[in-house]
């Protein structure tokens, strides 16, 4: 007995050892992406020169920025759009009659910081989701932060409620993926499928509904070791209570400028799931910027 | 009188040469950009607007010029059309630009009462057939940086904005597949319905947006 117990320990030291490796040997190579970038570039807008005839004359052609994969990703067919317009607008009443009341009291009662706390304690908890998404998608890199950024939380964060590792861009330069399964399916090639709105959870396809599903009941520590599903199912209802208290007014002022909020909302989501499948594809180091403006710029007198 | 010649033509060669740097580097998509955005930094910054609620009108106004100043909402308009846009009369155009600018501007004049002195930085610039640009640029919160793309196209040699993206979600295309949903091309009969239902929600739409800013200004003035 003792000794599988001190095999599997060495093995997750050594597989730890193995992701805390990694951003070091992807920094020490870091001087070549930008000339790499810089190729790819090129050679993108090399292609598109190359075939004119491609969007010859046509002023509505949207393939002039090589964002035919992105819509093609953010492609999903909507056979249930009765029944999606319906939960729709379930959704938005409970948004306004429940969900917001009931954050708004949370927000009142608690603090910016300990809300601050209840996130960053749910982000850490949530790592096997993470991992297992950047793994099944070979972002070993990615893995290795994620891994090294639960570490430090776990043990100097007090068990998570700190956020020592701080935010990607102030540490060093990683990205930090905020992967799922969805994503996952989404990078292996797997298409979205039908669009359909999850009751109370809102906009998803069958691929990410999927996703979800694995997320959720074999991913997420809080349904391992036999708790209660009434305590798992509390605990994520509180986690989006308070994720919700960081991020109330983005629904209002999404449906405040569109006249058809259904058709809005749909293509909101599909792209912006569409940008996060195709992260992985992206470099996250960024360029320089060439110039920045200049916000304490006093007016000039004329 | 060869030399002198000579010399002559160098200078206006070179004369020419710099003038065409000069003309280029002012007529950067980066640039213009910048000087747009800088000057509604200025506006919102002006310390005559700052902390003056019932100055907040005027403010807008001058924010609302200086936006005109560098987007091309008409293009805007074309695109988050689409194809059915051909078929749009002149009249049913400038109509339409009109209505769908009041209500861009009614959505998002009053979010940028949030500016608090964000810096922006301009990444990249990409000119793709002489004609269409896309500028790279970043918000910086401080905690979290927004990529936000600007898509430029060239018109009567000025570059103007016609689409912005963040996070995947191009504006133009937003609202082309709300528009899509409500433009019925099949028949010409169901097309001139489409159309009128289309002008009556926009309508609608606008009629909503300017009751609730003007109720969320009043409050603001007690």
């Amino acid at each position: 007995m003792t000794r599988t117990y001190s095999t599997s320990l060495l093995a997750f030291i050594v597989l730890t050892f193995i992701l805390l490796t990694f951003p070091s040997q992807v920094r020490s190579e870091e001087t070549t992406e930008p000339i790499l970038v810089a190729q790819v570039g090129s050679g993108i807008i090399g292609a598109v020169k190359n075939n004119p005839e491609e969007y010859a004359g046509d002023e509505f052609s949207e393939d002039l920025w090589g964002d035919s994969e992105h819509n093609e990703q953010a492609e999903s067919s909507d056979p249930w759009q009765g029944y999606n317009r319906a939960m729709f607008d379930f959704n938005d009443f409970m948004y306004f009659n429940v969900m917001k009341p009931a954050t708004k009291g949370y927000m009142w009662a608690v603090p910016l910081r300990p809300r601050t706390w209840a996130n960053n304690f749910f982000q850490n908890m949530l790592y096997p989701v993470r991992l297992t998404g950047c793994l099944l998608q070979g972002k070993f890199f990615t893995a290795g932060a994620e891994t090294s950024k639960f570490i430090a939380n776990s043990f100097f964060g007090l068990g998570g409620l700190g956020n020592v590792a701080g935010e990607a861009q102030s540490t060093m330069p990683l990205y930090i993926g905020d992967e799922d399964m969805g994503q996952t399916f989404g990078v292996w090639g797997i298409p979205n499928g039908p669009y359909v709105v999850l009751p109370l959870l809102g906009p998803s396809t069958v691929r990410d509904a999927v996703g979800f599903g694995i997320d959720t009941f074999a991913l997420n520590p809080f349904w391992w070791f036999g708790i209660p599903w009434y305590y798992s199912l509390s605990a994520g209802a509180y986690n989006q209570i308070n994720k919700l208290s960081f991020h109330i007014g983005e629904y209002e002022s999404l449906k405040e400028g569109a006249i058809d909020p259904y058709l809005g909302l749909r293509d909101v989501y599909l792209n912006y799931r569409a940008k996060q499948v195709r992260d992985s594809r992206n470099n996250p180091d960024r360029p320089k910027p060439q110039m920045t403006t200049n916000p304490d710029a006093t007016p000039q007198k004329k | 009188m060869k030399r002198i010649l000579s010399i002559f033509t160098i200078v206006i060669i070179l004369c020419a040469t710099y003038g065409v740097c000069y003309a280029d580097s002012e007529n950067s998509p980066m640039v213009r950009l910048r000087a747009g955005i800088q000057g509604v930094i200025e506006i919102l910054n002006n310390p005559e607007y700052k902390g003056h609620p019932e100055k907040n009108a005027e403010k807008a106004d001058k924010v609302r010029e200086t936006i005109k100043n560098f987007f091309n909402f008409e293009e805007l308009s074309k695109r988050a059309v689409g194809r059915p846009w051909l078929k749009f009369t002149p009249e049913e155009r400038t109509h339409f630009v009109d209505l769908f600018t009041q209500l861009l501007e009614q959505t998002y004049l009053g979010r940028i009462e949030d500016y608090s002195g964000e810096k922006v930085a301009f990444d990249k610039e990409t000119i793709v057939k002489g004609k269409y640009a896309q500028v790279d640029t970043r918000l910086l919160t401080g905690d979290k940086d927004i990529p936000v793309f600007y898509r430029l196209k060239l018109v009567d040699g000025e570059w103007d904005v016609y689409d912005v993206k963040i996070e995947g979600i191009s504006l133009v295309r937003n609202y082309k597949t709300q528009f899509a949903g409500i433009i019925d091309t099949s028949t010409d009969a169901a097309f001139a319905a489409s159309k009128k239902e289309l002008f009556a929600r926009l309508d609608r739409k606008c009629k909503e947006l300017d009751k609730t800013n003007n109720a969320t200004a009043s409050q603001q003035k007690q």
